[in-house]
């Protein structure tokens, strides 16, 4: 295998692999082998695509949504049984709860969901998450602050004037 | 991201509000998946070896087949082709005796099997092998022998060649090998 693939194997398991779990967790509950399973098809593209994390959303959308028809085609209970209480790393002083972020955000509309992590956790642009979902990068951003609209009422965060993290 | 600045300023609070959170850390098996990807590696480059190993076998097995190919089925072909090109001047039964004269005894026909009075027939003018079918005559004469039908169609027939052709054809020089074998006397001399 070449440097250059082992290389990007690397990289997306350091800085991508828990936002792609996380993301395919909106159709799946066992992300980790659908990430895997995206991760192997990209080390057998040639030549690889030119924007390897987008083309790794794509192929882990797809992955995640073949996964959870076939789940709930076993059992739907297991497989909600199966799934993890939180989403997130426990919270450090004045963040959100962890757990009632997974749950406002496992309530959240798919389409407005899906923006979301891919945005904030994946560090997609809009035009890249428009392209992944299949819509424009206006729709994008549209179904993105609807969703972070709806995920604030979900949380009641009242966001302080003092913001934690200070505009630099 | 000229966009996110279109944010208001409480849904970008929330924003910072939410990334602040870390995604649960992957429970993805670092080693599992090198295996894999290391079973996937070998697996595609080793299709390359098998392609080039197959052509070579093919190429030796081809090379190394032609020259038995070659001796047996092209000389069959050549004798085949040639009894067919030179079809109607073939085998002629007139040019292996002597043209009948006024008195003399009816003709009889000579059968050469052999080498010496194939040539012995040649030199004293008897026979003609510019005419004559490329067949070594101990063929020829075996097949007139073992098929008295063929051999009087011979005598009949303005063109002889057919009967002797069509088994050539079919079987290729073995049959008449095995026939002149079976059905003609060895060589006295």
């Amino acid at each position: 295998m070449e440097e250059t693939v082992l290389r990007l194997v690397q990289h997306v398991l350091e800085t991508q692999a828990a936002a792609l779990e996380l993301y395919a967790r909106a159709w799946c509950a066992m992300p980790e082998d659908v990430v895997q399973n995206a991760i192997v098809q990209l080390t057998q593209q040639s030549p690889l695509p030119e924007r390897p994390i987008g083309w790794l959303y794509c192929a882990v959308r797809r992955g995640a949504i073949s996964a959870g028809r076939a789940e709930n085609r076993r059992k739907r209970h297991e497989s909600a049984a199966a799934r993890p209480l939180d989403w997130f790393e426990p919270a450090v002083g004045d963040a959100l709860d962890a757990r009632v972020a997974t749950e406002a955000l496992g309530e959240l509309a798919l389409d407005h969901r899906e923006v979301l992590v891919a945005r904030l956790w994946g560090g997609l642009n809009f035009s890249e998450i428009g392209e992944l979902v299949g819509c424009s990068s206006s729709a994008a951003h549209r179904r993105y602050a609807a969703g972070l609209a709806a995920l604030r009422e979900r949380l009641g965060v009242t966001c302080p004037k003092t913001n934690i993290f200070p505009k630099s | 991201m000229s966009q996110d600045e279109h944010l208001p300023e409480e849904l970008n609070d929330c924003q910072r509000l939410l990334a602040s959170l870390a995604p649960r850390a992957s429970r993805i098996d670092r080693d599992r998946l090198m295996i894999r990807l290391g079973e996937q590696s070998a697996a595609g480059g080793s299709v390359p070896w098998k392609w080039a190993t197959a052509a070579s076998l093919m190429l030796a097995l081809v090379l190394g087949l032609r020259p038995a190919l070659v001796s047996q089925e092209s000389a069959t072909r050549q004798l085949a082709t040639h009894s067919s090109k030179d079809a109607p001047q073939a085998y002629h039964p007139e040019t292996l005796r002597p043209e009948p004269n006024d008195g003399a005894p009816p003709p009889t026909r000579r059968s050469i099997d052999n080498e010496a009075d194939w040539l012995l027939a040649v030199a004293s003018g008897e026979f003609d092998p510019a005419r004559t079918l490329t067949v070594r005559p101990r063929f020829a004469t075996a097949v007139l022998a073992s098929r008295p039908n063929d051999a009087q169609v011979l005598d009949n027939s303005p063109d002889p060649s057919p009967p002797v052709r069509t088994p050539m054809l079919r079987w290729g020089d073995r049959p008449l090998r095995r026939d002149a074998a079976d059905l003609t006397a060895p060589p006295t001399s």
